[in-house]
């Protein structure tokens, strides 16, 4: 059983808790020492495809690097699954492909994904399956004995994206896994994204591509300027900067948008106009992308932050 | 097990790297200016056969140790490899110790293969091939151990640049340290006592594991000097990767 959370009398599995994670970088020897995450806490649910965005600077490839055991944070506590702190048995179950990946150039990518499965203890026959049925999927069969440094960009990521997958995770960490790539690379990724998530894997991945997040994630964590901003549903957050409703309809043969506010009212309107003989051929919600909620709320905290400097 | 994976990998790594056909290829000219050299000799043909061979195998060594010892965690750093690496289940000193045995799996190598080249040019030049030759070449597998260790412990603290600097420092002074001591003594220089008694505890004594000109005036090595001399290459290996293992333990790998 995984660590469980009470939210809002549900419960919740989660494969990733962080409580009060401070890190501060020593820049030189003159200089202050650089606080870089400042008490961040959230946690990552079991299942889900969380996204972790924040602007440059924010924190998240240090957070990243905290969770792998890569940096050691100042303070805080980093749990896994069952309330485990990081361990090899914990690293079995984590795949991560990071930033900007360089690979060994002087290995084929066969050769590759082989040396990654033999020290996640992955079985020769399990690897030789594994591999293959990646390399396939990833549409990198035909390079597989191509040595990594003759790799594209796109080819590069791909196969890392493979090297994080090859041990069948329960927890994908993936730092901006769509950096870099064009549009038929970041679909490559997405659907490799949403395919492991419907086996029941969770996701946690960084990225500035807020289009892509917003498809992806179910759970976004967003950061600013090393604290947490936000921490929840992808849905919730982009319900609370939805702005009415729009209706769609035409009347004698003229095109006219209805725009209200609350949609307990949409229902006698639509009764009012039907009954004007008018053809409602469209009915949504007004709601702004991932996007532009994100600078809105990088905008309002800028804002409060300076009113916060003018009151002082 | 995960040290052999390792070791295997960094063996291939260096293998597929250029750097070590230019040395292969720098050592057998070496060897060859050696049979030009002795045929301009008189008398002294073996002696410089085995001179300049034994040299080229020892420069070799060096080079590699350090030069690649130096490179070896710095570059898995900068080309951020490592983040991948140490995020599959293994430690970062069963990191540090898969990339010794990978870098020592490859010196031994290269000596044998080095020295196989020598015995060849020695046969066909009549010189013969007693047993110091080959402890000779143990010895300086021995000292290739210690100088890999001791990079790769610099390479924990500093950039390629020191490291290098640093390894190159400590294969001078170790190599010089028995001599000093010896002038020191003798000159009386009572204010130098002091560090030449207790340089031995700060580097090490690379001349303990010189043998190469016993092969030359052809004396048998004692095995008591022998065995002595493995212990002290086991132990300060054993010190020396405690210690990178504890510095890259507390090191954040940004």
């Amino acid at each position: 059983m995984y660590l469980i959370d009470i939210i809002l009398g549900e419960t919740c599995l989660s494969v990733l808790k962080i409580s009060d994670l401070h890190k501060t970088y020593k820049t030189s020897f003159y200089k202050k020492n650089k606080k870089v995450l400042n008490g961040l806490s959230f946690s990552v649910p079991e299942g889900t495809v969380t996204g972790f965005l924040g602007g440059n600077g924010a924190g998240k490839t240090t957070a990243i690097k905290c969770i792998l055991d890569l940096c050691i944070p100042d303070s805080g506590e980093i749990l896994f699954f069952d309330k485990k702190k990081i361990s090899l048995a914990v690293k079995e179950k984590i795949g991560f492909l990071p930033e900007r990946p360089y690979f060994y150039n002087y290995l084929t990518g066969l050769e590759f994904l082989k040396f990654y499965g033999k020290l996640s203890k992955m079985s020769n026959q399990n690897i030789i399956i594994k591999s293959t049925s990646l390399l396939k999927k990833l549409d990198l069969y035909h390079y597989k004995d191509q040595l990594l440094g003759s790799y594209s960009k796109g080819m590069l990521q791909k196969i890392g994206i493979a090297q994080a997958l090859i041990h069948d995770p329960d927890l994908l960490i993936l730092d901006e896994p769509m950096s870099g790539l064009d549009p038929d690379g970041r679909h490559y990724i997405s659907e490799i994204i949403k395919d492991t998530a419907k086996k029941g894997k969770s996701i946690f991945f960084s990225s500035h591509l807020l289009d892509d997040v917003e498809k992806i994630s179910q759970n976004l964590v967003i950061l600013k300027e090393s604290k947490l901003l936000y921490e929840g549903q992808t849905e919730e957050l982009l319900k609370t900067y939805q702005s009415g409703y729009e209706l769609h309809y035409s009347l004698n043969s003229e095109k006219h948008i209805l725009k209200l506010k609350e949609l307990s009212l949409m229902q006698s309107k639509i009764e009012e106009l039907i009954k004007k003989g008018a053809i409602i051929f469209e009915f949504k919600a007004v709601r702004p992308s991932l996007e532009e909620v994100f600078v809105n709320m990088a905008l309002n905290t800028q804002q409060t932050h300076s009113k916060h400097i003018v009151n002082k | 097990m995960i040290i052999n994976i390792l070791a295997l990998n960094t063996f291939k790594e260096i293998m597929r790297d250029k750097i070590l056909y230019s040395l292969i290829v720098f050592s057998v000219i070496l060897m060859g200016i050696s049979i030009a050299l002795s045929d301009l000799s008189f008398g002294e043909k073996s002696r410089i056969t085995l001179n300049f061979g034994l040299t080229a195998i020892h420069i070799s060594s060096v080079i590699l140790s350090i030069f690649i010892g130096s490179s070896l965690v710095l570059k898995e750093l900068k080309n951020r490899t490592i983040m991948t690496l140490l995020t599959r289940p293994l430690s970062r000193s069963t990191f540090i110790l898969g990339k010794f045995v990978g870098l020592l799996m490859v010196i031994i190598s290269l000596l044998l293969g080095l020295s196989l080249i020598l015995f060849g040019i020695m046969t066909v030049m009549s010189v013969p091939v007693t047993m110091s030759f080959f402890i000779a070449i143990y010895g300086i597998i021995l000292e290739a151990a210690v100088l890999t260790s001791l990079t790769l412990f610099f390479s924990s603290l500093s950039k390629v640049f020191l490291a290098i600097s640093f390894s190159i420092g400590v294969f001078f002074v170790g190599h010089w340290i028995e001599s000093f001591n010896y002038f020191v003594n003798k000159g009386h220089l009572a204010h130098f006592k002091f560090i030449s008694d207790n340089l031995f505890y700060v580097v090490p004594n690379l001349e303990r594991f010189n043998w190469r000109s016993d092969v030359i005036y052809n004396n048998l090595v004692d095995s008591n000097i022998i065995l002595s001399a493995s212990l002290y290459s086991a132990v300060l290996c054993a010190f020396l990767l405690t210690l990178s293992f504890f510095i890259f333990t507390k090191k954040d790998l940004a």
